[in-house]
């Protein structure tokens, strides 16, 4: 959930992904693979853009805590490759599908779905197939020659 | 939004010769041709990639910089590069107290030397925030 300073304290309603693009974040940070210096005031992360989507794709969207069939849960494709203990190198991938992204069918269809049912998600939307999606890896490593 | 669509299609490769955008064979399609009067499309969008060239490290910044004049072969290294890795070089100069690179950089930072660990991931999912700020934002009533 991200922040809230509603007066009811519906942390999931207050501060929703569809908003989240337009409201500046007070305390915390989202994004794709986003790497910061440890008090977090310098932020960076990555954005892509599929060309069929009306919005960017710059954090990683999932359903919230009430609209989850199991609770909250991200409904995405990536993974955190590799990493060394000082963070001096790490891999993420991101696959990212090329054709529109079905934000309105995940959230409605696991809206439906009750408890002893399993969750609906990105892979069975079918936006997968035929492979039509980008393998984004993103590296970061340190410079060490400093 | 005649524009935008035409940035779509050069992006996503649906004319003839948006496609080689990049590549570091081809020339970039419109961009330099200066005998093309037939396209009002604007710029093009292709970005010419220079060829990679070999990574040029600085040397005299390597923990034992008596190395960087003579590179010393260890045991099993066959490259001709002109310089050695900083693993070889830090395993030349601690020698029998060498423990692997990662380990060298974890007691660097304990000790203040380099601050490796102030740069790295923040868990960026979803924002994984206290939910509340209690008593600064909450409205009475």
């Amino acid at each position: 959930m991200r922040e809230d300073y509603s007066g009811n304290g519906d942390a999931w309603s207050h501060f929703p992904h569809s908003q989240a693009r337009s409201r500046a974040y007070r305390w915390g940070e989202d994004g794709i693979a986003g790497i910061s210096d440890n008090h977090q005031r310098l932020c960076f992360a990555m954005a892509f853009w599929n060309g069929k989507d009306p919005i960017l794709k710059e954090r990683l969207f999932g359903v919230t805590g009430h609209q989850g069939n199991h609770g909250e849960d991200v409904k995405e494709i990536y993974y955190y490759l590799d990493s060394t203990p000082t963070h001096s190198y790490m891999k993420y991938l991101y696959k990212y599908p090329q054709a529109e992204y079905p934000y309105e069918k995940l959230v409605s269809e696991n809206q439906a779905r009750n408890r002893e049912e399993p969750e609906y998600e990105l892979m069975d939307t079918g936006i997968f197939d035929k492979d039509r999606y980008w393998d984004i890896n993103i590296e970061v490593r340190h410079n060490q020659y400093k | 939004m005649k524009s935008a669509k035409n940035i779509q299609d050069k992006l996503f490769s649906r004319g003839t010769d948006a496609g080689q955008a990049g590549t570091q064979a081809a020339t970039p399609p419109t961009s330099t041709n200066s005998t093309n009067s037939g396209s009002n499309e604007g710029p093009s969008l292709s970005i010419k990639i220079p060829p990679r060239k070999a990574p040029n490290f600085p040397k005299d910044k390597s923990p034992s910089a008596e190395s960087k004049k003579a590179p010393r072969r260890s045991g099993g290294t066959t490259e001709s590069t002109p310089y050695e890795t900083y693993q070889q070089r830090l395993l030349n100069k601690l020698g029998t107290k060498y423990d692997g690179v990662e380990r060298f950089r974890l007691e660097q930072d304990e000790k203040r030397e380099r601050h490796w660990k102030r740069w790295g991931p923040y868990l960026s999912e979803r924002q994984w925030v206290s939910a509340t700020q209690p008593t600064k934002m909450a409205f009475d009533g």
